[in-house]
């Protein structure tokens, strides 16, 4: 530290600036700390003893510390890049990140990140995730064809009169668009015991992007295994986005995007199936953006034509519910209820009430009542 | 642009960078920090940037004709004028839905159909804010207390981007003066800023997010799955969720722009260490505190006249500023339990000063306690969705024993241990930043990387919006 560095910190020899420098150090008693105008509001500000520093060193301390932070973070920077939509934007972060992840790794200096999330029972993909994680969506294998699980005369789904004691599993889950939907469905259920639910909203998620969260594998590991009766899945609102097979970028409007779309969908609808569980696959609402809205009449259709392959699957087109009064979008009920949120594509109170009742009528009526799918 | 972006990072590198080089020349500089504001505005829409526009124009035209004039009720007809228009459109953006279904709402009770439906208009971030921030401008020249600014000093003042978004509100003779003076690059009070944005960073992206997540979220979306250990959990989890994410937000906007070196006024002072709610105003939000104070209360009559009216007062301040935070009547109760607790204590103070009654050896503990579950009382109706959310919350906390499994011992150590800090004395806190900034700038940027370290393997996958945009 130099003299005058050291004049500057206690305060001695150094008088405020001719422009009125309120961040000069404490100074001697008999000069006026600030001028007499300043508002009290800004006392908060007094060095209390810190020494300030060149714009300069402020810069080089900023950058440095990026630096280090960004090779400390390497693995939270690639997922965050691995995270972004498919096309250049995503290639360039990841050509950036690829050094950090480099050296980081290299260094073995990243590892104290993954040791932190660790401890704090947190999961690290990061530098090692595969960006395109397609091969995530696997047909099952043939000891769940539909003709072993439940042969030619059974009914695709079961059907039984659950009990308080013998509640009917149920599992409900998907993107963003079941958080209010799993909120107003355990509150329809908090007086209906025979029905147990299950829920599992995944932000930001949907079919298109496994590598931020990998549905099959969930489903495989964390919903399959405690048999549910039956699973009610929302997806579509996340995926018209790029989608990356065998290394080639592909945008909702290609053939190509479609052709692999259908193929997951019917992945997935075939993971589901079980021993007279019945799927019950929630379609799109219209939302307020009309190419938005085109986009998901896409998916819808594809979610119909591949559920009418699988009698294990039911549609319920959410359309019809969240729009009742008109053709197109609706934002409120009739007597002024929010049925969406003003996004124009989350569901509200209102409309998550709607929907709940008629994923739960859905349900009851196929699995209770035995009804034919309408 | 949020805060805690790399997009808003590598901006404000960018910024810094550029900002001090040309803080020598003070027109280029003026021109900088405002295209730099508008640039950061737009990235969230870019048609809002007119909207600023249009109130940077309109309020200095409206300042500039208050001073011009020195006919009293010329002055007094142009600030009327100001106050409609300002009002009128924070009025429009925030209230015009919330009017159509109350008033609807009403008139369906005596069985009337207006058929009116909400237009669905969406609240331009930041308005509120900068609404607030030209108010005071125009009132502040009609009261003589400031001079109109150059239009580029206002404009700069106004759109200024650390505080644009959620605060604090900075007042005209706060900021504008600092625009005028040339700060000097060799002193920059790099310590509180960096204390400012690190903390403020973990506030905002460890500590709000995982109560968000591990309990409240949960919790005042179905009250009826929840029992009253898990329910009282909840709420002193929302209290220290808020402080958090708001502290938190505009600790990062008061380091940012310490670092262009601009100061703005403090806008929390450990508020859960309050001993009464009055105590709890001057800590908590404190430029909107004061704003309040100097351009509602005050105009009101503020203590002057009657108990009554005084009483009065105090209670139309705290409903006002409870719908300013959101319309809808849950915020009017918000603003009403504030407003009353206000005056039943004013009114027991008083009595027991009267009385002279001195105050025993757990008075602190005890009027803490009190303070601090009121405060939490009223936040259940600031989070809650409705009033029935609100009451089933309320009501299941006393007759749904049990405890539940959101309640784990990591949720409880986050809240005494934020509880906590509000207790830690300002000299040690002064002292570690104080070390802090006499190491070397290697061991600086050390720590503030091990800092950046930790908010992003403790932080969620993603950030989620700020409680305080849409206010």
């Amino acid at each position: 530290m130099t003299d005058a560095d050291t004049r500057r910190t206690t305060g001695q020899g150094v008088h405020p600036g001719p422009h009125g420098e309120q961040h000069g150090t404490v100074p001697p008693d008999d000069v006026p700390t600030r001028p007499r105008s300043e508002p009290r509001s800004l006392r908060y500000h007094d060095l209390a003893g810190s020494r300030p520093q060149p714009a300069g060193r402020v810069l080089a301390i900023g950058a440095l510390a990026l630096f280090l932070a960004a090779l400390l973070n390497a693995d939270g920077m690639a997922e965050l890049a691995n995270r972004q939509q498919v096309g250049w934007k995503r290639d360039v972060a990841r050509v950036a990140v690829a050094p950090f992840c480099a050296v980081g790794g290299l260094t073995r200096i990243k590892e104290i990140r993954g040791a932190i999330r660790d401890a704090a029972d947190k999961t690290t993909q990061g530098c090692d995730q595969d960006p395109s994680g397609a091969d995530s969506f696997v047909a099952p294998t043939a000891t769940t064809t539909p003709a072993e699980v439940t042969g030619p005369t059974e009914p695709a789904v079961a059907t039984r009169a659950p009990t308080a004691a013998d509640p009917l599993r149920t599992w409900l889950g998907g993107d963003s668009m079941t958080i209010e939907l799993s909120q107003s469905t355990e509150e329809l259920l908090t007086d209906r015991p025979e029905i147990a639910i299950t829920t599992h909203p995944q932000v930001s998620s949907g079919l298109t992007r496994p590598d931020f969260f990998d549905w099959p594998t969930y489903f495989a590991e964390d919903v399959l295994p405690e048999q549910p009766e039956a699973v009610v899945v929302m997806f579509g609102a996340n995926d018209s986005q790029g989608m990356e097979i065998d290394g080639t970028s592909y945008q909702p409007s290609d053939p190509e995007w479609q052709e692999e779309y259908r193929r997951r969908v019917g992945v997935v609808m075939d993971q589901l199936r079980g021993d007279g569980r019945l799927v019950l696959w929630v379609g799109q609402p219209h939302m307020a953006d009309d190419g938005f809205d085109e986009r998901m009449g896409v998916l819808n259709e594809i979610y119909a034509s591949e559920a009418e392959a699988r009698p294990w699957v039911e549609l319920l087109d959410s359309r019809e519910v969240l729009s009742p009064d008109q053709d197109g979008y609706q934002a409120t009920t009739a007597d002024g209820e929010s049925l969406r949120q003003s996004d124009g594509v989350h569901l509200d109170r209102a409309g998550a009430a709607l929907l709940a009742e008629a994923v739960v009528e859905a349900v009851t009526a196929r699995v209770v009542e035995g009804e034919a799918p309408g | 642009m949020l805060f805690p972006t790399f997009e808003f990072a590598a901006f404000f590198c960018v910024v810094f960078v550029v900002s001090w080089l040309l803080r020598p020349h003070p027109l280029p500089w003026r021109l900088f920090l405002l295209a730099a504001s508008f640039v950061f505005y737009g990235a969230f829409d870019p048609a809002y940037t007119l909207l600023l526009g249009a109130s940077i124009l309109a309020n200095q035209g409206f300042a500039k004709a208050i001073a011009a004039s020195d006919d009293e009720r010329r002055r007094r007809a142009v600030l009327a004028v100001a106050v409609v228009a300002n009002l009128g459109v924070l009025g429009y953006y925030k209230y015009v839905d919330f009017f159509i279904d109350s008033t609807a709402g009403t008139l369906a009770l005596i069985g009337i159909d207006p058929g009116w439906v909400p237009l669905g208009v969406l609240l331009p971030v930041a308005i509120s804010f900068f609404t607030f921030q030209a108010l005071s401008y125009v009132i502040d020249t009609y009261r003589r207390d400031t001079e109109p600014a150059s239009l580029l000093d206002f404009a700069v003042y106004l759109a200024f981007f650390p505080h644009l978004v959620a605060g604090p509100i900075v007042r005209a003779r706060e900021l504008i003066p600092q625009l005028e003076q040339r700060a000097d690059p060799r002193k920059v009070n790099s310590a509180l800023a960096f204390r400012l944005i690190m903390a403020g960073l973990f506030k905002k992206v460890v500590i709000s997010s995982f109560l968000a997540s591990a309990i409240v979220d949960d919790v005042f979306a179905v009250p009826e799955a929840h029992r009253s250990g898990e329910i009282l959990v909840a709420i002193y989890a929302y209290a220290i969720q808020i402080y958090a994410d708001f502290s938190g937000y505009t600790d990062i906007a008061i380091g940012c722009a310490l670092l262009l070196g601009l100061r703005f006024p403090q806008n929390f002072d450990a508020p859960y260490a309050a001993l009464s709610v009055q105590s709890f105003w001057r800590k908590w939000h404190m430029t909107l505190s004061f704003w309040l104070r100097d351009y509602l209360y005050i105009p009101l009559g503020g203590n002057q006249g009657t108990e009554q009216r005084r009483d009065l007062n105090l209670f139309l301040t705290m409903l006002i500023g409870g719908l300013w935070h959101g319309a809808a009547w849950t915020f009017v109760v918000w603003g009403s339990i504030h407003g009353a607790a206000l005056i039943i204590e004013r009114r027991v103070t008083e009595a027991r000063a009267a009385a002279g009654k001195v105050p025993g050896r757990w008075s602190p503990v005890i009027r803490w306690a009190i303070t601090f579950n009121v405060v939490c009382l009223a936040w259940v109706f600031f989070r809650a969705e409705s009033f029935d959310n609100a009451f089933t919350l309320l009501f299941r906390l006393v007759f749904a024993p049990g405890i539940g499994p959101l309640v784990t011992p990591m949720v409880l150590f986050v809240i005494v241990a934020m509880l906590a800090s509000q207790f830690v004395p300002t000299e040690a806190v002064n002292r570690a930043q104080a070390a802090f900034s006499r190491t070397v700038p290697a061991v600086q940027a050390v720590v503030l990387a091990g800092c950046l370290l930790l908010i992003n393997a403790l932080g969620p996958e993603g950030v989620p919006p700020f409680i305080y945009f849409q206010f």
